[in-house]
């Protein structure tokens, strides 16, 4: 059996199957990471990711005796935490605002964006999304699913869910578009030695660091 | 699960997303994850038990209505009995009291449901004759016979069918100096319309011709499961409550009881279901988006009860009254939107022992009895708890419903 992280080690397993905390525990030390990694892109804040995390490692815990040996374990670890994120999704968005792709009017894609943004920069625009577009946008763009898998997930028709995906890249090429006029607005003043009103210290270690 | 565009707003969110940084749990976050593996665990362990108690529940009630048959050592009830038997001679298995007392060969059948008072009593004078123990003369024998010989003419001739006849005589005196006082025992006791006569001038009939006494004092244990809310039921989270209890018989159909009960009340309530000006609790509940109550309670009620239907297999009782809450302990968590100040966005708060509040819950319920003896029962009893005030630290509108399990021991009267 391999013992990467690609695979559950079997005593791990057992132990967890059996109950142990020692083995629960290490499990979800050992597996914390990746599966915050897709939390994070479905929750809108790292509190509410912490919450899915929780509720997917409880069903993982609960449900070892049905993952398959044979088969690699992080697919099955992100099947869930990504199944989990979607009915956290559902029980908090009775409701949505969503619209039907035959009233949208679809503008040029393609526009122009910054590839310099890092991952915090990405995480924190995908999270200031709206709910059903940030659900829409992760499950097609980021985790592959068609937009017919994405209607049934979300109970959604496929039109719908072309719709959202299209509102959500609008918003994330938006809201890049009205960083980079911040940046440039507050960076360019002291690039030029203008310290004028963001010539304190503290703002310079701020913008430094990047936040 | 393999869509085909390739956007470019898509690729880059991908890939930057792709290899997030290290993302490492801390102490905190596996000891929510230990408390939420306890907590559903704890909730299945006890859905499982409730699902049982409601399925044991819906048995019983079955049972209880209808296979269990209704009690039949009561005289009225063998009155009844003998009504029934005498409109309808022919039916059940009722023997005819003639044809027992006088064997096989009997074919003068009287009926004994038309008896009067002094027949019986002659009936009951010759029998007692002979049934005295000791060896018995032939004299005696004789007299015995001649006595009884004489009551039951008079039972024939009162009841229009003259005089016994001679063979069914004889049949009986064999009968009468064999193993009559064996039989005597039975058959008296057997006669419907007999029994309930006889028992005043026949000292030695069973005890239970007399009126079954009035017992005062009953002592019960219960448990009950319960949802408590402080909104509407639609919230509840369920609880359990547990105890003893101990009740007194005021009149025929009336008595009172008290009791010591444990309970356990879960509810989440949001900052508006609470009333409290007191710092830190104000303005922790200020800040939260919601409160998760986990409260220990002891109820000490006093109810009165009311039979409401008295038919002999269940009583039905409609029972009211108060009770006072000791909260031995309030676990409060609030849950807030996580922040520089609340990185995980919950915070504790518990006491012990702060609370009371006496009288102040009123209770409400429906009690089914079902007799498993004389002094033994069974009790199924829904109800429900609501508060006159604001109960423990957060004074929240906590009402609890539930449906108790109760087996109650009624005290003999010495």
């Amino acid at each position: 059996m391999n013992n990467s992280l690609e695979y559950l080690p079997d005593k791990l397993r057992e132990d967890c199957i059996r109950g142990d905390a020692g083995g629960q525990k290490k499990l979800y030390y050992q597996f914390y990471g990746f599966a915050m990694g897709i939390c994070l892109r479905y929750a809108r804040d790292r509190d509410e990711a912490n919450d899915i995390l929780n509720e997917g490692f409880f069903k993982v815990l609960t449900n070892l005796g049905r993952y398959d040996q044979q088969k690699p374990f992080l697919p099955w670890l992100a099947r869930i935490m990504t199944n989990t994120a979607i009915d956290h999704y559902r029980s908090q968005v009775r409701h949505p605002a969503m619209d039907d792709i035959a009233e949208m009017d679809i503008h040029g894609e393609n526009p122009v964006i910054d590839s310099k943004l890092n991952y915090d920069d990405l995480i924190r625009l995908v999270q200031a999304l709206p709910p059903g577009y940030r659900a829409v946008f992760n499950l097609y763009a980021i985790d592959g699913y068609s937009h017919e898998e994405i209607g049934v997930k979300l109970g959604i028709s496929a039109g719908t869910s072309k719709s959202n995906l299209f509102k959500a890249r609008q918003k994330l090429v938006a809201m890049i578009d009205a960083q980079k006029k911040i940046t440039e607005r507050v960076v360019r003043p002291i690039q030029n030695n203008d310290n004028g009103q963001y010539g304190s210290q503290l703002y310079r270690h701020f913008i430094q660091a990047g936040t | 699960m393999d869509n085909t565009d390739h956007n470019y707003t898509d690729t880059l969110f991908k890939q930057g997303l792709s290899s997030p940084p290290e993302l490492n749990p801390t102490d905190k976050n596996w000891e929510d994850m230990e408390r939420l593996l306890a907590t559903k665990a704890k909730v299945r362990s006890m859905a499982w038990i409730y699902a049982v108690s409601g399925v044991a529940a819906a048995i019983l009630i079955f049972l209880f209505l209808w296979f269990v048959p209704e009690k039949t050592d009561t005289a009225t009830q063998q009155a009844q009995k003998a009504k029934h038997t005498e409109t309808d001679p022919g039916a059940g298995t009722a023997r005819s009291p003639k044809a027992d007392i006088t064997g096989p060969s009997g074919s003068d059948p009287i009926p004994y449901g038309n008896l009067s008072d002094s027949d019986i009593k002659l009936r009951a004078a010759a029998q007692k004759e002979i049934a005295k123990p000791g060896i018995r003369s032939e004299h005696n024998q004789a007299a015995d016979a001649a006595h009884v010989q004489a009551g039951l003419q008079v039972v024939g001739n009162r009841s229009g069918l003259g005089s016994i006849n001679p063979v069914s005589y004889s049949n009986l005196r064999t009968s009468l100096s064999g193993n009559f006082a064996s039989q005597r025992e039975v058959k008296i006791a057997d006669l419907p319309g007999a029994t309930a006569k006889t028992a005043a001038v026949e000292k030695e009939e069973p005890a239970s011709r007399t009126p079954v006494p009035l017992r005062r004092w009953g002592v019960s244990l219960a448990f009950s499961p319960d949802v408590n809310s402080v909104k509407n039921m639609h919230n509840g989270n369920l609880g359990t409550s547990m105890g003893m209890g101990v009740s007194y018989r005021v009149g025929k159909s009336l008595s009172v009881g008290t009791g010591v009960y444990y309970s356990q009340k879960l509810y989440s309530a949001d900052k508006k279901s609470y009333h409290v000006t007191e710092k830190p609790f104000a303005t922790w509940t200020s800040y939260s988006k919601k409160i998760d109550a986990d409260c220990r309670v002891l109820d000490i009620p006093v109810n009165f009860s009311m039979r409401i239907s008295n038919k002999t297999s269940n009583k039905l009782y409609a029972s009211a009254g108060m009770s006072s809450y000791i909260m031995l302990s309030e676990k409060y968590e609030f849950v807030y939107n996580v922040s520089a100040a609340y990185p995980t966005g919950r915070r504790e708060y518990s006491i012990r022992n702060e609370n009371k509040h006496i009288l102040n819950i009123v209770n409400l319920a429906i009690a089914l009895e079902k007799p498993l003896s004389d002094q033994v029962s069974l009790t199924i009893q829904p109800y429900a708890k609501l508060p006159l005030t604001g109960i423990g630290k957060g004074q929240t509108d906590l009402k609890s419903v539930g449906l108790g399990f109760g087996l109650n021991y009624s005290m003999k009267k010495k």
